[in-house]
């Protein structure tokens, strides 16, 4: 995934260089994590929130269908996260 | 703060309405055409039925044609209005100037009104621009002819909204020397500005002022009373968060004295604390916080659902060729009937189109939708 300035053969960029550009890509992603985080910090309210409308029996069929799609989704993303993460787990234990 | 002091600014829209719009309100309204139009509040505004209206915006479309087609618009100053590919000139709008409902119109280029919401925002006297010079923009006052700028005889400004100039062209004291283009090392500027041959020129033109030299036109700053926008969350505080393109939105939010915040979401202020920097409104500039899902229907909402492209169909097919009596009657029935936009949005719309519009994260709108051609 490196990416090379313009017209710079990547086997010129000094060592430096490459160091600095993978520190920060991991930088990139912590920060993006940390913010994903404290969006998650909320599952435990969102979660009972959630079941208490899914236990509802008066919910109306579209208000059901609209949530549970918005779950699956939600967990769709999750699951692609979650692979992305075991991969970036087995890259930081050296695997 | 204590919990109810954070909460003291949430409101329903129609409490929003009401205590902040009156007939004759100068409201500003955001967004920019399809995208993150607060329809909420202004679909409250057509259930309360509050008229004569001094509407203005940067890039108009459904909330005006909505108001224009309830018959609440009395002066109009805008840029570009029209419902885009799927109406470009808006029906209800042009009906009600033809008939005279709405009064007045005043228009700006979508520019020189940005720079009039940059300089309000900025507590600026006016902003300088080259835009409109040479075009018919700076001669044609609508309210200067009807009387509304300046001061009365007791020395009060004649309307607190109405600037007492629509412009003031001067020349240059800068002589020109920070007009682009210069030729960069990348190349020569191929931006098509005038002022690229100003720069070079040598006799400079006597438009205006009577001296040669390079024109500048200063536009006024933008003062309405209250300002509204749409934005995806908003914080108990009322730390606004707007994803996708911002339009008009902050420069205008800063400019009004109120301004009414409608959202997809509010949410606790740590969730906005986290990347600061991504807000665009600090809490304190906040009036009013409405929290409404899907509330920018019709009209785009980046990260959240697209614009409803075959409702710009149908509502072409529904008014093209109806009087302003039917398109009023019409709005009625659409509108003015529910209870509120849950309503409207639930059992007018339905939950199954609203849900189709969802945007796909990965792109931040709806890549299968159809669209405008």
């Amino acid at each position: 995934m490196s990416v090379n300035a313009p017209n710079v053969p990547y086997a010129e960029i000094s060592a430096d260089s490459k160091l600095f550009r993978l520190a920060w890509f991991f930088n990139a992603v912590v920060v993006s994590l940390v913010e994903a985080k404290i969006l998650l910090k909320q599952l435990p309210e969102a979660k009972a929130d959630l079941e208490y409308l899914l236990s509802e029996a008066d919910l109306p069929a579209d208000r059901r269908a609209f949530l549970r799609a918005e779950l699956a989704r939600f967990w769709r993303e999750c699951e692609a996260l979650k692979e992305s993460l075991e991969e970036a787990g087995r890259l930081a234990h050296g695997q | 703060m204590a919990n109810e002091d954070l909460t003291s600014k949430v409101m329903t829209a129609a409490e929003a309405v009401r205590r902040f719009i009156r007939p004759g309100t100068h409201i500003a309204f955001g967004g920019f055409a399809v995208l993150r139009r607060p329809m909420t509040i202004a679909r409250e505004i057509v259930r309360q039925g509050i008229g004569d209206l001094f509407v203005t915006m940067n890039g108009g479309t459904t909330v005006e044609e909505m108001l224009a087609g309830a018959g609440l618009i009395k002066w109009l100053e805008t840029t570009y209005l029209g419902m885009e590919g799927g109406m470009p000139v808006a029906y209800a709008v042009r009906l009600a100037i033809e008939q005279g409902e709405i009064e007045l119109v005043e228009d700006y280029s979508n520019w020189s009104f940005a720079l009039r919401t940059v300089a309000a925002r900025y507590g600026l006297p006016f902003m300088p621009c080259l835009g409109d010079l040479g075009s018919d923009l700076i001669t044609h006052d609508t309210f200067g002819r009807a009387g509304l700028r300046g001061r009365d005889e007791k020395g009060r400004w004649r309307h607190p909204g109405i600037p007492p100039r629509k412009y003031a062209v001067i020349d240059d004291p800068f002589e020109g020397w920070g007009l682009r283009p210069r030729d960069y090392r990348s190349g020569p500027d191929t931006c098509a500005n005038k002022s690229n041959a100003y720069r070079q020129a040598d006799s400079l033109p006597t438009a205006y002022t009577g001296k040669p030299g390079v024109k500048v036109a200063l536009v006024p700053p933008l003062l309405p009373e209250v300002t509204v926008v749409r934005a995806q969350r908003v914080a108990l505080d009322g730390t606004v968060r707007i994803e996708g393109l911002l339009g008009p939105d902050v420069d205008q939010s800063l400019a009004g004295r109120i301004l009414i915040v409608e959202c997809e979401r509010i949410c606790p202020p740590e969730e906005l604390r986290a990347v600061p920097e991504h807000n665009q409104i600090p809490g304190h500039f906040v009036s009013a916080i409405v929290e409404q899902p899907f509330g920018g229907y019709p009209t785009a909402v980046p990260n959240y659902y697209d614009y409803d492209y075959e409702w710009f169909r149908e509502y072409g097919q529904a008014v093209r060729g109806r009087t302003l009596a039917e398109v009023h009657e019409y709005w009625h029935e659409q509108v003015a009937t529910t209870r509120d936009d849950w309503d409207y949005l639930l059992n007018r719309v339905g939950l199954k189109r609203l849900a189709a519009l969802r945007a796909d994260p990965r792109h931040h709108y709806n890549p299968e939708l159809s669209r405008f051609k």
